[in-house]
């Protein structure tokens, strides 16, 4: 048996949780027991015209029950939000490295920031967290409307939320609301644009933290095959950064180590 | 039934057990056998390999076409040495055939690869003379019939092991090139590389590849490749090995019946890990229904 494969996979729901945010159910078994917070699937249209699966990030893994939460944003996920229950859908098993957890002990505290979509990696995260003894806060930042904070509170993080409307919570970033609420821990993870996940890393390293960010990048295979999706990574005592695989030595970085151009 | 079958293919004096291969830069020997049994294949072509490490273009390199890819990765690679003692040793893992596809700014450049890769377990070079994404060389010796006999003449000079010169569509008569590295010793011709070409974002205004243009491949490509195999094939006696577009067992077929003596899956591979193998298992199940027992079956087949 080889350790990654593509499966099909029943659809046990798909419903809209927000406006064009979407949360899919799936019966997939092989990919559920094996996902780690932080990794990411493949998921395949049925449209031929378009080629590339779409990198999607592991929001839950409960038996055998995978559940992905997507923004509607383009073709290929507007194809996925009329797929309906009990149609099969093609998707690849757990992708990338998570977080990396070993660094984490009971009794220790964790900071999880997550913007717009980037706190979909967040739920499973923290409920792996809670497991392991760690006490969890969140700060969920979004444009207008929140979504996944209930579940994230089910869990019993600390939540904070931000919108930039103002609409709900703190009006301004995730960042700035857990900064000012006294939010920091020990341990800083994050996952969303890539702008916040600059300042995230520059915020944590200003506090003497090592944040784990989670990068995105326009990915070709999605598993280490053809090079595409890099970002330049700082590697110590070295002058030359390296340009890593976001798909397979991430997606999740050290925030120390990422180099953000522009 | 497969008992029956005999895949094997001669590609210049290297006896493969099945006529599939990988296209350069679309498999990765450790990360494609997470999904496959490598030996499984006639051959691997690994991905393009410099003298030096070359870190590529800038983000974003891959852009989505209808039923193709754009990529502008830039031959990104970690250089010979790297590619000596980390891939080199992890493929001997495998019974399969090694190709390693050389990159270069140079003649010189090209020749550093093959000179350090001469006494390794190397079984055949695969010359990269067209690639669209690098600024200087590359495809410039690809596009010019002259260039390309050079290259190929100082490969062939000092290459212990069969030389394959890999063509890019990207010229007026793409004949000509290969009769004239075929003139200058070539062991072999691979076709096609990638076609050029764009997209742009019209929201933002700007080209979707951060190096603006990009390789075209996939399925879209297929009958332009085919086309020119069968073009080729008519003006050249050296084995061909096909690609563009494959992806099923098909697809194969057809470009071993215009002219291919192998072919290779590329992009089918990035979108479907396993490709590569499940066309393997598809031409076989083809050429049980054809009543076929040869590579060279499927090929006298053709009435073209
Ligand atoms: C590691 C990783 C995890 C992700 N997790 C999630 C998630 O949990 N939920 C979610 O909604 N989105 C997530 N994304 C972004 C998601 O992959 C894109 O929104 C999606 O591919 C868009 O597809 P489309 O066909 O609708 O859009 P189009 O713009 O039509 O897509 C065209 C092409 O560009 C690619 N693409 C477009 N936007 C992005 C993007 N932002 N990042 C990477 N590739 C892109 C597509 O995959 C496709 O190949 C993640 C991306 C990465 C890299
Ligand atoms: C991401 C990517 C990287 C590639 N890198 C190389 C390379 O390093 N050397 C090379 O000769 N061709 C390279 N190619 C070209 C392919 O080997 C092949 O010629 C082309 O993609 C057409 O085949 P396909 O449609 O089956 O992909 C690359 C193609 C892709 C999509």
């Amino acid at each position: 048996m080889k350790a990654k494969k593509i499966v099909t996979a029943e659809i046990l729901s798909n419903r809209e949780i927000a406006k064009g945010i979407m949360e899919l159910k799936l019966e997939a078994p092989e990919v559920a027991s094996s996902a780690k917070p932080g990794q990411f699937v493949n998921v395949y249209t049925g449209d031929n015209a378009l080629l590339l699966p779409r990198p999607i990030s592991i929001c839950d893994a409960e038996g055998s029950v995978l559940t992905l939460v997507y923004a509607v944003v383009g073709r290929g996920t507007q194809w996925f939000s009329e797929c309906c229950t009990g149609q099969l859908l093609r998707v690849s098993t757990p992708l990338g490295n998570g977080y990396d957890l070993s660094v984490v002990k009971a009794g220790d505290t964790a900071l999880l920031i997550g913007g717009g979509i980037g706190v979909c990696p967040l739920i499973k995260l923290a409920k792996v967290l809670t497991a392991k003894g760690v006490a969890v806060r969140a700060a969920m930042g979004f444009r207008d409307e929140p979504f996944l904070v209930e579940e994230m509170k089910a869990i019993g993080a600390e939540v904070a939320v931000a919108t930039d409307s103002g609409r709900v919570g703190y009006r301004g970033t995730a960042l700035a609301a857990a900064m000012d609420a006294g939010m920091d821990c020990e341990h800083w993870f994050s996952c969303g644009p890539k702008v916040m996940l600059k300042f995230v890393a520059e915020e944590a390293k200003r506090r003497g933290r090592d944040a784990q960010i989670s990068m995105e990048e326009r990915m070709g295979c999605g598993y280490g095959a053809c090079v595409g999706c890099v970002v330049d990574i700082r590697i110590e005592g070295q002058e030359e950064p390296v340009r890593k695989k976001v798909c397979k030595d991430g997606p999740v970085f050290r925030g120390s180590e990422v180099i953000f151009h522009e | 039934m497969s008992s029956k079958l005999d895949l094997r293919v001669n590609i210049a004096g290297v006896e493969w057990k099945n006529p599939i291969t990988t296209a350069s830069g679309t498999f990765s020997p450790r990360e494609s056998s997470a999904f496959y049994d490598l030996s499984k294949l006639g051959a691997v072509t690994t991905k393009g390999v410099a003298n030096v490490p070359w870190s590529g273009n800038p983000t974003p390199r891959i852009a989505e076409t209808y039923g193709g890819m754009l990529n502008a990765v830039g031959l990104q690679n970690p250089g010979v040495e790297a590619y000596i003692q980390e891939e080199l040793p992890y493929l001997a893992n495998y019974d399969t055939r090694v190709i390693a596809n050389v990159a270069g700014h140079s003649v010189e450049e090209y020749c550093a690869v093959v000179e350090r890769l001469n006494d390794t377990a190397v079984d055949m070079f695969e010359v990269n003379i067209s690639c669209p994404n690098v600024k200087q060389g590359g495809i410039g010796f690809g596009t010019d019939s002259k260039q390309a006999g050079l290259v190929t003449k100082a490969v062939k000079a000092i290459a212990k092991k069969p030389v394959i010169i890999k063509l890019t569509p990207n010229v007026t008569d793409i004949a000509e090139i290969a009769k004239a590295v075929e003139a200058n010793g070539a062991d072999a011709i691979s076709m096609i590389n990638t076609l050029l070409g764009m997209r742009i974002d019209v929201r933002r205004g700007k080209p979707v590849l951060a190096n603006t243009t990009g390789g075209f491949s996939g399925p879209a490509v297929k009958p332009v490749a085919l086309r020119m195999v069968y073009q080729v094939r008519r003006a050249v006696q050296i084995p061909i090995i096909g690609l563009g577009g494959i992806s099923t067992g098909e697809d194969a077929a057809e470009f071993l019946m215009a002219g291919a003596d192998a072919v290779a899956v590329g992009t089918a591979a990035l979108v479907n890990p396993t490709a590569p193998v499940d066309i393997l298992e598809q031409l076989k199940g083809y050429m049980e229904e054809m009543d076929f027992a040869t590579v060279s079956d499927i090929k006298n087949a053709f009435q073209g």
